[in-house]
């Protein structure tokens, strides 16, 4: 396989070999882009590569996202590559040297990747065949019969691996080589932020927020759930982020049925009165943040104002308090029991870490589940504190959720939405 | 095992409750468009015939995201339209009731059995999906059978499911032949019925709204992430999904683009720049695609020389071959009208639409088909996609449109004019 240069081939475009591998045009020169800087991507290789040493793995190949819970990965942390179309997309890194990313496309969507990314050494997978370049590249450092660890597209317990075929292809390529999984590497190094991850985070809350905002003033009876969705996604987009997920749920407020947002947003047209679950996930320069608040479109229904003011707003306001260094994940596990204590219940989930998307550790109202390391918090963990107050005949409910960083005074909201049962001007 | 609501309603923060909760009344008054059930039982006669061609005892079928892929088998057997992971799995026995396996329980779940036309929705117990499908398997009496794994994307990779997925399966059906289908999908999928095509039609017509509010949101002092948001603002608010919007601005002074950005970024548009794009829009789990180039004010005079000369003629000559019975060769040998006139194009000149991009691929020098599809045919829907590009490589005015191929013709989806847009 090979590079065409531009100024060599710029006249042979339409050759799909020359096209799908050209490189060094001047093609996409003034994009803007917020990138991390290069400090920030040597922090994560070196992480990376300490990590390798002292596991004894000569190669790592990193996929990326889109998974169920993924977005981008070990391949976005480390590559900056923010491209959700597959789990098949690749870093790959030894132990010296500049990284590969094995990219699903070439010709010019490659080169708008080669600006947008910290590695150089960007190939575009020839029809799929990913494992192709890697294999190649592993044999150019004489790595064929080393040990190669493959990370995990998602973190988690059971995690999840790129798919059977390239794997297979992988294994096919390299028979002399050890290849092993290697899952829970990548949250071990990612669970703690550096200052720079905190600041995009934070830019993705504001983003998120905003988001929020404008799905609010777009909340008025007649308009679609999906209308509410739209109108949240196009302040992510212009602001340059990407919209992780937008759940909009929508119920009569006089006699209400869903406890949390809508994964998929329906044509349901919202009435007067009508109680709006909203949950946005906006990501920013390869990292997400969350918020989610229950609105109510012009009057608010007298259970729905009780049910905020005596179980969803104070059982939110008891977990915050817990979120500072030092506390164990017991204690806010154990904090949950306020919804039983108020005569009402509550969705198992509590609150998540956030790798890029919702990661480890787990807080649930029964148990908690994390690594060892991070049964505290520690200043540098992001967590979603997402409590999902539900009434005691199940029927309906109330998400509230925020992003935090924890730092040493505390905690930083980073998703700073008003403490508030939400009602908008529309009736 | 799942729970009715009756019974848990009041043990909703058991984890096992919540999970596994059946028979809510959330989500009840949510509405979407479905097809209809006989459009479904198309969908299952046709894989069911080729499962008993091919001797497949069940068929497992894949979602997305995965790389060209927008939900695949899994949306086209049941429905959903949840692109969050290439674990999304639907189960096909040779009779019976299919099997919707989905990442998350509780009121997920919930929202996924009032979209999905599935009624068994099976939650992977926090990613436990292999788990789950073998569960599922042991039910149907399949621990020796022959099981058929359709591929995820339409280029045939052989991408089906996560690794681990895949071993799980191997390993707790010792005595199973597990095998990928290649290419089965499309094959089922290339001519398109009458509700699938009214599908794609809305797909394109939501596609002329997103173009309408590009129109109006390319301005001088915009970014092109600005025209990108609405553009995509304007698909979801009408019900549409966003499939992608690729979008890029150049000066057509000094331009350097060959093709739209697929990441539209923080530039903002002046006066004299060209926005190249291409759109696609989804309605029902079905895209179409589309783009024609915006300018921001007049273009340099090259610019519109090009477009008179070259990029409009170019179109105009390869949209009147879409019609039944042309050969594939013949397009291809159209497409060399670029070259006729002293420029170039990208590569790909047309290709097929199942429900994203698929084969067949009309190329410049490369034409990749089934046997069944190197002729057009009525039922076939084709993206036709010439990116004329300027002889020096450095600007590319990409038109395309998503044709459906009938009896009478073809016709694009989209009712957006063929022109060098000025704002």
């Amino acid at each position: 396989m090979r590079l065409n240069d531009f100024s060599r081939d710029f006249d042979k475009l339409d050759n799909e070999e020359i096209y799908a591998n050209i490189h060094n045009t001047p093609w996409y020169h003034d994009a803007v882009y917020e990138l991390f800087s290069e400090a920030e991507f040597e922090r994560r290789r070196s992480l990376m590569r300490r990590a390798m040493a002292e596991r004894g793995y000569d190669c790592l190949i990193v996929p990326g996202g889109q998974s169920n819970w993924s977005q981008g990965a070990g391949m976005t942390w480390l590559s900056g590559l923010i491209d959700t179309r597959g789990m098949a997309q690749f870093v790959v890194l030894a132990r010296e040297g500049e990284p590969l990313l094995v990219y699903g496309m070439g010709g010019s969507h490659a080169e708008v990747v080669r600006r947008t990314v910290s590695v150089k050494d960007v190939w575009a997978a020839s029809r799929g065949r990913f494992a192709d370049r890697i294999v190649e590249w592993i044999q150019e450092r004489g790595l064929e019969r080393g040990r190669i660890g493959i990370l995990e597209c998602i973190s988690g317990s059971p995690p999840e691996f790129p798919p059977q075929a390239q794997v297979g292809a992988l294994e096919a390529g390299l028979p002399d080589a050890t290849i092993e999984f290697a899952p829970g590497l990548f949250h071990e190094l990612a669970y703690l932020k550096s200052d720079e991850e905190i600041e995009a985070i934070a830019k993705a809350g504001v983003l998120a927020v905003l988001a929020l905002k404008a799905l609010i003033a777009r909340a008025a009876p007649g308009v679609t759930e999906h209308a509410l969705a739209a109108a949240a996604t196009r302040v992510i987009l212009a602001g340059g982020g990407r919209p992780d997920f937008i759940r909009v749920g929508s119920t009569s407020g006089a006699s209400p049925a869903i406890v949390s947002a809508n994964p998929i947003p329906s044509c349901r047209k919202l009435g007067t009165g009508d109680l709006i679950l909203a949950e946005v996930s906006a990501g920013f320069m390869g990292v997400t943040a969350q918020v989610g608040n229950p609105v109510c479109v012009g009057n608010v229904a007298p259970a729905l104002r009780k049910f905020w003011n005596e179980a969803a707003q104070p059982g939110f306001s008891e977990l915050e308090s817990l979120l500072k260094p030092g506390v164990s994940l017991e204690s806010i596990r154990r904090a949950g029991s306020f919804y039983r204590e108020r005569g009402c219940q509550c969705a198992p989930l509590l609150l998540h870490g956030l790798d890029i998307a919702a990661s480890s550790p787990w807080v649930y109202v029964e148990r908690w589940q994390s690594e060892p390391y991070e049964e505290r918090l520690k200043s540098g963990m992001i967590v979603v504190l997402k409590p999902n107050a539900i009434a005691p005949d199940g029927g309906w409910g109330m998400r509230v959720s925020r992003t935090y960083a924890i730092t040493e005074q505390g905690h930083q909201r980073l998703t700073d939405y008003p403490l508030e049962l939400t009602a908008t001007s529309h009736a | 095992m799942p729970h009715q609501f009756e019974q848990v309603k009041d043990s909703l923060d058991n984890i096992e409750h919540f999970e596994q909760v059946i028979g809510t009344p959330w989500y009840r008054d949510a509405i979407y468009e479905r097809f209809s059930d006989a459009e479904h039982q198309r969908r299952y006669r046709l894989l069911r015939a080729k499962m008993a061609e091919r001797g497949i005892d069940c068929v497992i079928a894949s979602g997305s995201g995965s790389n060209w892929s927008f939900g695949a088998g899994m949306s086209w057997l049941s429905g959903l339209t949840l692109h969050e992971g290439l674990a999304q799995y639907v189960i096909v026995p040779r009779e019976g009731e299919p099997t919707l396996i989905c990442a998350d329980g509780g009121a997920t779940a919930e929202a996924i059995r009032q979209a999905a036309v599935v009624s068994d929705v099976r939650p992977s117990r926090g990613g436990r999906f292999g788990d789950v499908i073998a569960e599922r398997l042991i039910e149907l009496g399949l621990e020796a059978g022959r099981i058929g794994i359709l591929e995820a994307t339409a280029r045939n990779t052989g991408d089906a499911m996560p690794y681990n997925h895949y071993q799980t399966l191997l390993e707790r059906f010792p005595k199973a032949t597990f095998e990928i289908l290649s290419r089965l999908f499309h094959e089922l999928l290339y001519i398109k019925g009458a509700e699938e095509i009214a599908a794609i039609e809305k797909a394109g017509a939501v596609l002329d709204l997103g173009f309408e509010a590009m129109l109006q949101a390319a301005r001088p002092g915009a970014t092109e992430r600005d025209v990108m948001a609405a553009t995509a603002e304007a698909i979801i608010a009408e019900g549409g999904e966003v499939e992608f919007v690729i979008v890029g601005a150049t000066s057509t002074g000094a331009p350097a683009m060959p093709f739209g950005n697929i990441r539209p970024s923080g530039r903002v548009l002046q006066q004299g720049d060209v926005l190249v794009n291409e759109l696609a829009a989804g309605a029902m789990g079905y895209t179409a695609q589309m783009g024609n180039p915006v300018c921001v004010g007049e273009p340099a005079p090259a610019v519109r020389r090009f477009w008179d000369e070259v990029v409009l003629p170019g179109w105009n000559l390869l949209a009147s071959y879409m019609r039944p019975g042309v050969r594939l060769e013949e397009i291809q040998q159209a497409g060399r009208f670029y070259r006729e006139r002293g420029c170039q194009g990208r590569p790909l000149v047309l290709h097929g639409m199942d429900m994203i991009t698929a084969h067949p691929r009309i190329g410049a020098d490369k034409i990749v088909a089934a046997d069944f599809e190197r002729v057009l045919k009525p039922g076939m829907t084709h993206m036709l996609e010439p990116d004329a590009i300027t002889a020096d490589g450095m600007l590319g005015l990409f038109v395309g449109r998503t044709f459906v191929i009938n009896e009478g013709g073809g016709y694009s989806v989209c009712k957006t004019p063929v022109e060098l847009f000025v704002v």
